[in-house]
This record gives structure tokens, C-alpha cells and sequence, in this order.
């Protein structure tokens, strides 16, 4: 059971293939800097309820200025 | 009036393959001499020193250089140019990756629009933004665009940053400025 999690970083974005577990507590993780989009539906992920074979990409959590 | 020839003044004339030469000259006295002679000593002390320093100079400025050319071999060297191209490469790597996952986000069409007019257009939330090659977004306010500030993190790629600025304009809109 894997899912794919693709983080935006200063070295371009990075691609993870993690379990089902790891990706969820790598979104918790960055919570607070990042927020989760479906890579398919480009559609933010208010609740991340990570289920096997997803995309996901982590973007940024930028503030207005 | 003839010019008179004085007794102590010499004349010569002189012929050759270049024209006619007159040479004038009056007798020295021994002052005369002997300041001359000191006068002729002082040129070649002062001439002797000029070459002295000169040829320090030269020396200075040979080392200087040796030292520059053995710099200019170090920086040329392979190893160097190498560790320059590989920089080189990642840079174009990472931007390469960065404008790949730019066009999966923005999509094919607005992509093309972006690299063709340096910005397109979205709609999100009822509203109506413009997003630039540089990331800088504005949003309609009836006939005009007003500047959409959002601050820019310090190390992500541009392309990258361009696609952040769409994701959280386009879900989140009314958060980012929220005071």
C-alpha cells in the first residue's frame, strides 16, 4: 500500500513513495507549512485521510502581504 | 651686415648625403668645463636610478603575474570546470522539474498562455486573478487589476513558486489576507 507525495522545496519538488502510515504522519508533520492537494483534482485537502495508491503534493502555505 | 667671426667661436661646415651642416661653437672656460662635467655625472646618476626602479617595477609586476597565471590554471583546471558543470546541470535539472510539475498544475492550456503572453487568467471563489511569469498575481476590481501581494519564500525555484502562488489563490483565497 503506497502512496506517492510530492514536496515543494528549494531543491525543486521532491518525490516520496511512502506507506499509507509514513505519509500521513509526513503531513502531519508539515502541517502549519504546508497544505495537501489532491495531484489529480489540484483540489485542496482540508481533512488528509490518506488512502493507498494517492497522490498527493504538498504545497507551500504561503501568506499575503 | 656680414656677420663678424669672433676669435673664441669655432664654424664648421659640414657635406654629406643629407645636406649641409653648420656647427657653431664657443670656447669653454674652465668653470664652464667643470660645471658641465658635473652636470653630465648627474644626468647619469639620476638615469642609472630611473633603471633601478623601473627594473623593480618590472620584477613586481612579473611576480604579480606569475601569481595570477597559476591562479588562472587552478580555476581552469578540470576538477573546477567540472564542479561548474555539475552545478550548471542541477540548475537546469531542478528547472526543468520545476516547469514539468508548473504545466501539470496550471494544465496544458494555461501553461501555453503563460509562456506565449507571460500570464493567464483563472477564476476562483467568483473572483477573477491574473497570474505572471514572476509570480506576481493581481485581481480584478471592476475595470482594473489590483496587486494580490503574497510574500515570497526565499528558496523556491520560480516556476515552482509560480504554481504555489496558483494552488493557494485558487483554495484558498480569502485566507491570505486575513489579518
Amino acid at each position: 500500500m503506497v502512496v506517492k507525495i510530492r514536496k515543494m522545496y528549494s531543491g525543486g519538488d521532491e518525490t516520496q513513495t511512502l506507506t499509507q502510515e509514513e505519509a500521513q504522519n509526513l503531513i502531519e508533520t508539515e502541517k502549519g507549512r504546508y497544505f495537501v492537494v489532491d495531484a489529480a483534482t489540484k483540489k485542496i485537502l482540508k481533512e488528509v485521510k490518506v488512502e493507498d495508491g494517492q497522490e498527493l503534493l504538498l504545497v507551500p502555505i504561503l501568506s499575503g502581504g | 651686415m656680414p656677420r663678424r667671426l669672433i676669435v673664441d667661436e669655432i664654424v664648421n661646415v659640414t657635406v654629406n648625403d643629407r645636406g649641409v651642416f653648420l656647427f657653431r661653437g664657443n670656447r669653454m672656460n674652465i668653470r664652464q668645463v667643470r660645471r658641465m662635467i658635473d652636470g653630465c655625472q648627474g644626468q647619469i646618476d639620476y638615469y642609472r636610478r630611473e633603471i633601478g626602479r623601473y627594473q623593480s617595477t618590472i620584477a613586481s609586476f612579473e611576480k604579480t603575474m606569475e601569481k595570477h597565471k597559476v591562479l588562472l590554471a587552478e580555476l581552469t583546471s578540470p576538477v573546477v570546470q567540472k564542479y561548474i558543470a555539475d552545478v550548471e546541470e542541477e540548475k537546469r535539472r531542478i528547472e526543468e522539474k520545476a516547469q514539468a510539475l508548473l504545466k501539470e498544475v496550471v494544465g496544458d492550456e494555461a501553461y501555453r498562455v503563460l509562456q506565449r503572453k507571460g500570464h493567464f487568467k483563472f477564476d476562483t471563489d467568483g473572483r477573477t486573478f491574473q497570474i505572471y511569469r514572476s509570480g506576481k498575481v493581481y485581481e480584478k476590481k471592476g475595470d482594473s487589476w489590483k496587486d494580490f501581494c503574497i510574500i515570497k519564500p526565499d528558496d523556491l525555484p520560480l516556476p515552482d513558486y509560480v504554481a504555489a502562488v496558483f494552488l493557494n489563490v485558487k483554495n484558498r483565497a480569502k485566507e491570505l489576507h486575513r489579518r
